[in-house]
């Protein structure tokens, strides 16, 4: 007999999704899912680990070769003490029986038996003589109804035809789940073995922490990448070069520019890859309706930043964050005029803007009087926010696919999401965060609502990632005008 | 099912090679389409002379030529196909050439080695002998007794125990080209993999239906080496003979080959010939074998020029009577086996039958009257209806009154249900016309299973359908059951696997093409190319 370690295994007819739930449940992609039946040979063991204390086990087993036979045989032999035990002393060895005996193996260690079935099809007579094998070897089963096609027609012929062997059946779309879903799995599976229960519920509180981390860490992943990106400058000399020259360097520049901004964000998407454990999951992106395109495209900016009006708050915020600034300096004498002039003029500037992520800075007048070595070419981000509700928004896109997306589905299906992403949803406040964000960043300034803005700006996208984890905030269907 | 034989006709490899590609790419077509197109070939096909037409289609290798012959030229008059039986052809001349070349050069290099002399030393019989004659002894001595122990019945014995070392490397081998193909495998995208499956299966299942004809294909090849060494060995000793003059002599340490023994060895090969070149001449007399017998220290001057010169006529004779006539007369012998053999292929597999289904079987079209006139020119119908009709019923519905055996069905139980509601039977009847035959439930329990494969084995079966959802794909204890089948059936059966899909409103739809490629690659791994698979028409799309 196994250990008081609770082991939880998927068992059922080849090719009905056992492997799916198993990948879903364990957040495993690395498990080989595919059309053609017997394609999980052995028993597949995945032990739920939380700070290196395993909580409970998870199997996947290779599905039924012979039910017919085996059902035969356990009419003959289920007055044994352990029917299963004695099913594999009798076949083991036997090639033909290689996978059934896996089947039994777990069965007669004291495995609780999570049935799978396949809900889209008709029950068949194997399903039958599955559920019968299980009733006269399990204690402890719970079948498991995997409804990855909508509007099955049969669903109410599988309940009825599980219910007397079942006492709880539960529904996992295995290609949909995601966190809420396997916490409510485990729920279901803890009622199963009332012997289990301290375990799940240990468990469950371990996954919730473990979500929990998972959201903040994306959170500083995000800032991190950010401020990062804002920073990003890079300049060359143009000392002596004729405009052609000047203008070929400054190309050079941006494209430059571009590739360090696109390498710092593929460096975080790496690091919230690995939060959700997606090892072979990053293609689908690349077919998203706004993140096939280019970052710096103007399709993608539009998309995916602030709207003119967004914006021009944003900046307004900004340019009265300077202009207070200057008011504070004069003690108060300038009658908040700093605060309305810089207020004022940023608004406009917001709401005028073209849609960019980058400026380049060329030697004005000041070239006049600056030795010629020093002249100089420079690409940076753009002043206004924008750069950032681009960028973050790419990342709150990101993020909601990472978390959602089953580790079960077919690495070829198509992303979710609309044409747009989270920022027109952003209230004033957050885009006062991310205005005072922009301004900390690059100028060094910092207002009394916002005095530690690294912090503010983490605890805003920590906020947004919670709220679409619980689906309060989605990508919008349409990008904004 | 009946075996036809028909030998008026020879299936070369390259007809071998272009059928199964042919028949291989028909696979995925479009059933209608193809029945329509291989029917015209069939109207096509040349009438007897009292005007009958040729029925006992099923299997028949001289319809299945004619086939593959019009299906040629449609092919390379409407656009060009690379048909892989040219390059197959190419491919044998090519090995033919290089194993004439090789035996040419052998053969030449070998004498001119053998029989190599510089004026000193007389040239040593011996290892021409050796080399050239004695080998060629023995291989035909071999041939021989392969041959009478295989009269005898014997031979397989001692093949099978020459093949334990075969059977105990087998599996090695097979697990590791297993691992190198898996791991190929994991390279290509899933539904390429399935087909790849599908690919490796079939060739193997059907590979094993022309066995016979490839091998002695390849032996008759082989043949061409030995004639190009014995013709090359004896045209270079003739060569060296006219341009140059020979001294041959023998030489021994041991004195149990003394004269008298050479002598004897000498006139019992020489038994051949010796009736038209005597002693002397055809062979050397123990005179000349004593003279001819190189000594240490005694000088080429001191031996006779006559007994010198006494050897070649015997070699060469050897050479012709022990090298290259056996090697001529196997090769005719071959050569008369391979068009035997190419003559009596049979066709009894599920694929040739499925063809020769739509050959014989005419199409029914519905039309419209306006539509008539255009229908005629596109499929010409030169048969009277009442002959067509004809051919329907004695396709279709009685099998058995052409004593090709009876017809089963084999109905999953998990249409039985399907069945009672009569959704199933119309699909059926659509298939088998107004008579269906006899059903049997298999699937809901050992016991019915085996009483389904007494029936089987109690009757003449021809045909076992074997109808099941395509859903519900094989697994290992489904695929044993169909082995058992097609076993108790017996060896001129076929088991037709026809699939229904998912049942809509109780009626049967149209098959998943994935689970139908799935179903394929399943079949395959039983490695049976008298198991196929068909989708039942489906009544709702």
């Amino acid at each position: 007999m196994m250990s008081d370690l609770p082991v939880f295994a998927f068992i059922g007819h080849p090719n009905v999704g056992k492997t799916s739930v198993f990948a879903t449940l364990a957040e495993r992609d690395t498990s080989e899912i595919d059309s053609t039946p017997g394609t999980t040979r052995k028993n597949v063991h995945y032990p739920l680990t939380f700070d290196r204390e395993v909580y409970i086990q998870l199997v996947d087993t290779p599905g039924f070769e012979h039910h017919q036979y085996i059902l035969a045989w356990f009419e003959k032999n289920y007055n044994q003490d352990n029917p299963a035990q004695a099913f594999i002393d009798e076949h083991l060895g036997q090639r033909d029986y290689h996978r059934d005996c896996e089947i039994m193996k777990v069965i007669a260690d004291g495995a609780v038996v999570l049935y799978v079935v396949d809900d889209s099809n008709p029950v068949r007579q194997a399903d039958k003589n599955e559920m019968r094998i299980l009733s006269l070897a399990s204690r402890f089963r719970m079948a498991v109804v995997n409804t990855h096609k909508e509007n099955s027609q049969t669903r109410e012929k599988w309940r009825r035809e599980l219910s007397p062997n079942f006492s709880i059946i539960r529904e996992f779309n295995a290609h949909n789940a995601w966190y809420p879903n396997r916490v409510e799995f485990l729920r279901a599976v803890r009622e199963v073995s009332g012997d289990y229960k301290v375990q799940v519920d240990s468990c469950l509180q371990a996954l919730q922490a473990d979500w929990e981390n998972r959201l903040a860490a994306s959170a500083e992943a995000i800032t991190e990448l950010l401020r990062n990106a804002l920073r990003c400058k890079l300049s060359g000399s143009i000392a002596g070069l004729s405009d052609n020259e000047i203008k070929k360097k400054r190309n050079e520049l941006e494209e430059q520019y571009k590739e360090k901004v696109r390498h710092q964000l593929a460096v975080a998407e790496k690091k919230i890859r690995k939060l959700y454990k997606h090892t072979k999951w990053q293609k689908t992106l690349e077919e998203h309706p706004v993140r096939s395109s280019d970052l710096f495209a103007d399709e993608t900016i539009r998309a995916l930043g602030m709207t003119s009006r967004q914006l021009a708050v944003a900046t307004a915020l900004v340019g009265a964050t300077i202009g207070g600034s200057i008011d504070a300096a004069v003690g108060g004498t300038s009658f908040l005029i700093g605060t309305v002039m810089g207020g004022t003029a940023g608004a406009l500037a917001g709401y005028f803007s073209t849609p960019t992520l980058m400026e380049v800075k060329v030697p004005g007048l000041l070239s006049l009087v600056l030795p010629s070595s020093d002249k100089r070419i420079q690409v940076q981000a753009v002043d206004n926010p924008n750069f950032v509700a681009v960028i973050l928004d790419w990342m709150l896109l990101y993020c909601h696919e990472a978390m959602r997306w089953s580790h079960a589905r077919e690495q070829t299906a198509e992303a979710d999401g609309g044409a747009a992403g989270f920022i027109h949803q952003l209230s004033k406040h957050d885009l006062a965060v991310s205005a005072a964000f922009v301004a900390w960043v690059k100028k060094g300034k910092t207002s009394r609502s916002f005095p530690n803005p690294m912090k503010n700006m983490k605890d805003l996208i920590g906020d947004l990632l919670e709220r679409i984890a619980d689906g309060k905030l989605r990508p919008e269907a349409k990008a904004a005008q | 099912m009946k075996n036809n034989s028909d030998t008026s006709v020879q299936w070369t490899l390259e007809d071998i090679a272009d059928y199964e590609y042919l028949t291989f790419c028909d696979q995925e077509k479009d059933e209608d389409t193809l029945h329509e197109r291989d029917r015209n070939i069939y109207l096509r096909w040349p009438r007897k002379a009292d005007g009958d037409l040729r029925l006992e289609g099923s299997g028949n290798p001289s319809l299945l030529h004619f086939w593959l012959d019009q299906r040629r030229n449609e092919l390379a008059s409407a656009e060009k196909v690379l048909l892989p039986g040219a390059p197959v052809t190419s491919g044998l001349t090519f090995l033919k050439t290089l194993l004439i070349l090789f035996g040419l050069l052998s053969g030449f290099g070998l004498v001119k080695n053998l029989l190599q002399y510089e004026g000193n030393n007389p040239t040593n019989v011996s290892y021409y002998f050796l080399f050239v004659i004695l080998i060629q002894i023995v291989l035909i001595l071999l041939v021989v007794f392969v041959s009478v122990l295989r009269k005898l019945g014997s031979f397989d014995h001692l093949r099978q125990q020459l093949s334990l070392a075969t059977e105990l490397l087998k599996p090695v081998f097979t697990w590791f080209a297993e691992k190198a193909y898996a791991s190929r495998l994991r390279l290509v995208p899933e539904g390429r993999r399935l087909q790849m499956l599908v690919w490796r299966d079939t060739l193997t299942a059907r590979s094993s239906l022309y066995t016979q004809a490839i091998r002695w294909h390849l032996v008759a090849i082989v043949q061409w080496f030995g004639i190009a060494f014995n013709t090359a060995a004896i045209l270079t000793f003739f060569v060296m003979l006219v341009f140059s003059d020979r001294a041959f002599g023998w030489q021994t340490t041991i004195e149990f080959a003394s004269e008298t023994r050479v002598y004897q060895l000498c006139r019992t090969l020489a038994l051949p010939w010796s009736w038209a070149l005597g002693e002397g001449l055809g062979f050397p007399n123990p005179q000349q074998i004593a003279s001819s017998r190189i000594l240490l220290h005694q000088p080429i001057a001191d031996l006779s020029a006559e007994a010198l010169h006494a050897w070649w006529p015997f070699l060469m004779m050897a050479t012709v009577v022990y090298g290259l006539l056996p090697r001529v007369l196997f090769a005719v012998w071959i050569h008369t086996k391979v068009r035997t053999v190419s003559r009596t292929l049979i066709f009894n597999e599920y694929e040739s039958d499925k063809l020769c289904r739509r050959l014989i079987t005419p199409v029914f079209i519905e039309t419209s009257q306006e539509q008539n006139e255009q229908q005629e020119e596109v499929v010409p119908s030169p048969i009277p209806y009442e002959d067509q009709y004809q051919d329907v019923q004695a396709v279709i519905q009685k099998p058995s009154d052409q004593g090709q055996g009876e017809s089963l069905i084999l109905l999953s139980v998990d249409l039985e249900d399907e069945l009672n509601n009569q959704s199933l039977s119309e699909a059926l009847m659509q298939r088998f016309g107004s008579v269906v035959p006899e059903c049997l439930i298999f699937g809901r329990s050992g016991a019915d299973d085996q009483h389904a494969e007494e029936v089987i084995r109690s009757k003449k079966i021809a045909y076992l359908f074997l109808i099941d959802q395509d859903w519900n794909t094989p697994i290992p204890e489904d695929l044993d059951r169909m082995q058992k089948f097609i076993s108790a059936a017996g060896e001129l059966s076929l088991l037709v696997i026809l699939l229904t899909g998912t049942p809509t409103d109780g009626y049967p739809t149209a098959v998943d093409p994935e689970n139908m490629q799935i179903w394929k690659q399943q079949i395959a791994t039983l490695r049976q190319p008298r198991i196929g698979v068909q989708a039942v028409p489906a009544l709702v799309e």
